[in-house]
């Protein structure tokens, strides 16, 4: 919980001091942005402290890519040093 | 947006080199000499050779429109929609070599220096230092990297230097005579490693004050990261054999434990950690940096510095998600990352050259 709290807390100073810049900005999307990324990105954090599953983009490069990467692996690995 | 700012061709060249030795100087060895083996040094000047080829390639890109990043490019040639899409693949693309050299550095940490250290710890406290050099611009990136490159420089050549008289020539015998197709084989996960990962530099070309300069100090700093990334596999199968290079995640860190002068200085591997932390710490900024840029691009965004903030969030946490140990890296490396960074950095800019050459042609006539 601790952690937790320690992530909720930075977040909201970093977006405090942040958000104050991106004012001067003058851009409405960029404010958006900013804001709806920052929340995003601390509920991430967040889910991670907590334990809850994270997608790892390791292993969705790793489907995608299946069918291209076997046969390079199949070939590689016939001169890899065992 | 970034439009005054300017950077010089020598800074360009540092930012080539550090940005090819990156993680390679120190996990490359072990993954070229397994297959390899005696003649993987060979290997590596394969690789070299094929990456300044590369780089040739994206410098016809880069004279296809000498004011434009990739990301601009990218929906100049292929169109508003298309372009936007196949940018926010290759943000994907550059946000997974962030997290992966990010990963790489925690866990080389968390392995052989702060080993009670938690990884997130480390990961958090590199990014954090990398955040403010992004927040500052890629003219202070530069500048700093300009600073600490004769560093980088010193510390290559003492390493060299020092584990020399170690050197045996027999064990890389016998050169060309055995293993010629692992020989070519190793090649191929080092021109995805580091190599096509040069691709992501092509966003900071425009940035060079003279573009004449830019294309120079691409090549010359490929070329210089080629040469050093050859002497250092050279180094480590000349001292430490082939066995213990495959072995060793990090051989270069093993071959600075082999200095010794006068069996009074002794283990001084910090200078293999000096050259590391150096190098991939520039690489990680600057690639944070074109990430942190390409997003605000696609977004339509004032200033790229909005999001600088969030992608670092999203960076630590998918970071220490990424891998779930280091063997599971290296099997990455040389398995799923050569079509994935041959996707970005051979096939993309043929596209684009393509393209771009079409319609040249289409105006032209």
């Amino acid at each position: 919980m601790l952690n937790v709290t320690a992530i909720l807390l930075v977040t909201g100073l970093i977006g405090r001091f942040e958000y104050k810049k991106i004012k001067k900005l003058d851009s409405k999307k960029d404010k958006w942005v900013f804001v709806v990324g920052t929340t995003v990105a601390a509920t991430l954090s967040v889910a991670l402290v907590l334990g809850y599953y994270i997608p790892n983009l390791s292993k969705g490069f790793e489907i995608v890519y299946q069918p291209i990467t076997d046969p390079i692996v199949t070939i590689l690995d016939t001169y890899k040093s065992k | 947006m970034n439009s005054e700012v300017k950077i010089n061709g020598r800074q360009f060249t540092i930012l080539v080199i550090m940005n090819t030795l990156g993680s390679a100087i120190i996990m490359g060895p072990a993954i070229v000499a397994s297959y390899g083996r005696e003649n993987s040094w060979i290997s590596v000047l394969i690789a070299s050779m094929i990456g300044i080829l590369v780089v040739l390639m994206y410098i016809q890109i880069f004279k296809l429109d000498r004011n434009k990043d990739i990301f601009q490019l990218l929906e100049k040639l292929l169109g508003k929609w298309l372009g936007k899409f196949i940018s926010f693949l290759f943000v994907l693309y550059v946000f997974y070599v962030v997290i992966g050299n990010l990963r790489a550095m925690g866990d080389f940490i968390i392995t052989h220096i702060l080993v009670e250290t938690p990884l997130e710890v480390m990961i958090l406290l590199i990014l954090i230092t990398c955040l403010i050099g992004v927040r500052m611009g890629i003219e202070v990136i530069s500048r700093t990297s300009e600073v600490f490159f004769p560093y980088v420089a010193i510390a290559i050549f003492l390493l060299i230097a020092m584990v020399f008289k170690e050197a045996e020539v027999t064990k890389i015998q016998p050169i060309l005579q055995t293993n010629i197709g692992g020989m070519l084989a190793g090649a191929v996960p080092l021109i995805g490693y580091p190599f096509f990962e040069l691709i992501i530099l092509l966003s900071l070309m425009k940035d060079v004050n003279k573009p004449e300069k830019a294309k120079k100090a691409f090549i010359i700093g490929v070329t210089i990261g080629g040469f050093l990334l050859t002497s250092i596999t050279l180094m480590c199968l000349l001292v430490l054999g082939v066995d213990l290079t495959v072995r060793n995640t990090y051989p270069t860190y093993v071959l600075g434990k082999k200095i010794s002068i006068a069996d009074f200085v002794e283990r001084v591997e910090v200078i293999v950690a000096i050259i590391w932390f150096f190098t991939i710490f520039f690489k990680i900024m600057t690639i944070f940096y074109v990430l942190s840029v390409g997003v605000s691009r696609i977004l339509n965004l004032k200033s790229y510095k909005t999001v600088t903030v969030p992608i670092a969030y999203f960076i630590i946490v998918f970071a220490v998600v990424l891998a779930p140990n280091v063997v599971y890296t290296s099997q990455f490396i040389t398995g799923t990352w050569i079509p994935l960074s041959a996707t970005f950095g051979l096939v993309l800019p043929i596209i684009l050259l393509v393209v771009g050459l079409l319609k040249e042609n289409k105006t032209r006539s």
